[in-house]
């Protein structure tokens, strides 16, 4: 596994990250059915309080729902909704949830978690959501010194580092989009962008707020629109793509 | 960000803390961020010592996972539903307000904000018989009003003890709000007031009128406030499994009405419903964000002597 991280801004973030959770935890296959799952552990950060445990069940069981009645293929056994029960609840011991309150605290938990982490060889992800929860209050607390401000988060993206790397994580962040670039550098790009290709660079307009460590240390960002459609544009590939949002999660198109 | 001091740990005397502070190490994160090894060899205090303080510090100030499946488990017990007064209302919530969300009403003066609250209200007290906090932080709360609905629509008008199942809190400012969600917190986790152990529903209205004097200026404080506020409201609806309501002023940008308070806000409610006029004492809500329902679903209400009920 290679290490990876990508970041999530915008409008509805808290949707996308539930099909992704269920595709890590699911096993490849049962009874027979390929659920095409990770059949892997998550440790999923959540600093927004934001995670919904019941959304993500039901996105699971309509996955496993939709292959069983895709898939036919044993017709003696038939699988039972209670059969389902049981194999999600099994699923649900390979996520790990934290919250956290403050950047001090998902520092030291960060710490603290390299033992959990060691223990269970089973956990492939960290996922975090928001990377830029405290973002607001580390600055009002740093005082005038961008220095002070920027600690915990520096330290925050070297332990994320170390644990990326020693343990060959895939690290998953989501950030709020909070800055946009200023007008000014908007417009001379936009100058004589008048073929779409040229259109699409505008998408990637976010403007790097956190410290400068992690901005070095994300590898894919992945910015997600909402204007008539829902829409997602990742900068490394230069794609964009259209998606929809329903109770089954993401539907891309 | 927390000092380094004895008494934290049997290991960490006085002389430790004092080598530790000469060597630039003050904080737990001074401390919990260095190589031990070479702390050790640079200071000549015990490895031993060292990572035995390093796990007490972890131990204390991290928080600890829960496995999925415990959490589904805790969750499945301590939802609830809170339905509102109108049919119309429960469906595009998917049954009412789910306690662990916050729920925000936003909408222009006038437009029943208000009106619903004290529906809100009303129901929780006498449909759930739970008990219900009401922030009320623009004059807003009309106790009278509060009677009538519960007199026409639930015959608990004449009912004494009715009072007894809300407590109105009124601030005028952020520093004050945030000092009394703290309070209710103290309150719900000291276990002393019975109040607490039956409160279901806390109620702010409106929450634009605290906020709209911190922005502007400088932002930073504004900012930092508003996130302050809105992890208090998460935390209490999360760990305490309670419902919180706000209500919130709209503004018009691009034609579009939109709920007021800026992107630090947006991110905030769970579910969020805009409530419009359609004339006289008709009202329309769409449901604009939510994790569980699709949005763009609209529900018509009216509002009467018994609050807001179903039109016809």
């Amino acid at each position: 596994m290679c290490m990876n991280c990508m970041v999530l801004k915008g409008q509805e973030r808290p949707s996308c990250y539930y099909p992704i959770v269920t595709s890590i935890i699911l096993p490849k296959d049962w009874n027979g059915y390929n659920l095409n799952g990770a059949n892997a552990g998550v440790i999923f950060i959540d600093t927004d309080y934001k995670f919904q445990i019941l959304r993500l069940v039901n996105i699971m069981e309509k996955r496993i729902m939709g292959k069983t009645e895709h898939d036919k293929l044993d017709t003696s056994k038939k699988t039972s909704s209670n059969d389902i029960e049981v194999l999600v609840k099994e699923c649900l011991k390979k996520i790990m949830i934290v919250r956290c309150t403050s950047s001090f605290q998902l520092l030291v938990t960060l710490h603290s978690l390299e033992s959990t982490i060691s223990n269970n060889p089973d956990i492939a992800v960290i996922m975090i959501d928001s990377i830029s929860a405290f973002y607001w209050i580390d600055r009002c607390n740093g005082g005038e010194n961008i220095g002070a401000q920027e600690t915990n988060m520096k330290h925050i993206v070297q332990q994320l580092s170390k644990l990326v790397k020693n343990y060959n994580l895939v690290l998953f962040a989501t950030k709020a989009l909070n800055f946009k670039k200023t007008n000014k550098e908007n417009e001379s790009k936009g100058d004589n962008c008048a073929s779409p290709s040229e259109k699409k660079v505008l998408k990637d307009n976010h403007a790097e707020f956190l410290c400068k460590s992690w901005y070095k240390f994300v590898k894919h960002r992945l910015i997600f629109h909402k204007e008539k459609s829902f829409s997602v544009y990742c900068n490394s590939l230069k794609v964009d793509i259209q998606f929809t949002i329903n109770e089954g999660g993401i539907c891309f198109k | 960000m927390s000092v380094l001091r004895c008494g934290i740990c049997s290991a960490l005397t006085d002389d430790v803390v004092a080598t530790l502070k000469d060597n630039g190490i003050r904080s737990v994160v001074d401390l919990i961020t260095q190589n031990l090894e070479d702390l050790s060899q640079k200071t000549k205090l015990s490895y031993k010592d060292l990572v035995a303080i390093v796990n007490v510090l972890l131990a204390q100030y991290s928080t600890f996972p829960v496995t999925g499946e415990a959490l589904y488990n805790t969750v499945l017990t301590s939802t609830s539903i809170l339905p509102t007064a109108c049919q119309g209302f429960d469906q595009i919530l998917d049954g009412g307000l789910y306690t662990g969300e916050v729920a925000e009403i936003a909408g222009e003066i006038a437009s029943g904000k208000t009106q619903i609250c004290l529906s809100m209200t009303a129901s929780v007290i006498c449909h759930s018989k739970q008990n219900v906090m009401f922030v009320d932080t623009s004059g807003g709360f009309c106790a009278e009003r509060l009677e009538e609905i519960l007199h026409t629509k639930y015959q608990q008008g004449d009912n004494p003890d009715v009072f007894s199942h809300i407590r109105c809190i009124q601030t005028y400012d952020i520093y004050s709000l945030l000092s009394e969600l703290q309070q209710i917190k103290v309150n719900i986790t000291q276990q002393s007031d019975p109040f607490y152990a039956c409160l279901k529903l806390i109620i702010i209205d409106n929450v634009a009128s605290v906020i709209y004097p911190i922005l502007g200026g400088n932002q930073l404080d504004g900012h930092g406030l508003i996130t302050q506020l809105s992890q208090l409201l998460k935390l209490l609806a999360v760990d305490y499994s309670l419902s919180v309501l706000v209500s919130n002023n709209v503004v018009v940008s691009d034609g579009e009405k939109k709920a007021s308070l800026g992107k630090v806000w947006s991110h905030v409610p769970h579910t969020r419903v805009l409530v419009s006029s359609m004339g006289d004492q008709q009202r329309q809500l769409i449901l604009v964000k939510s994790s569980r329902s699709k949005t763009g679903q609209t529900a018509n209400f009216i509002i009467c002597e018994k609050g807001c009920v179903d039109p016809g």
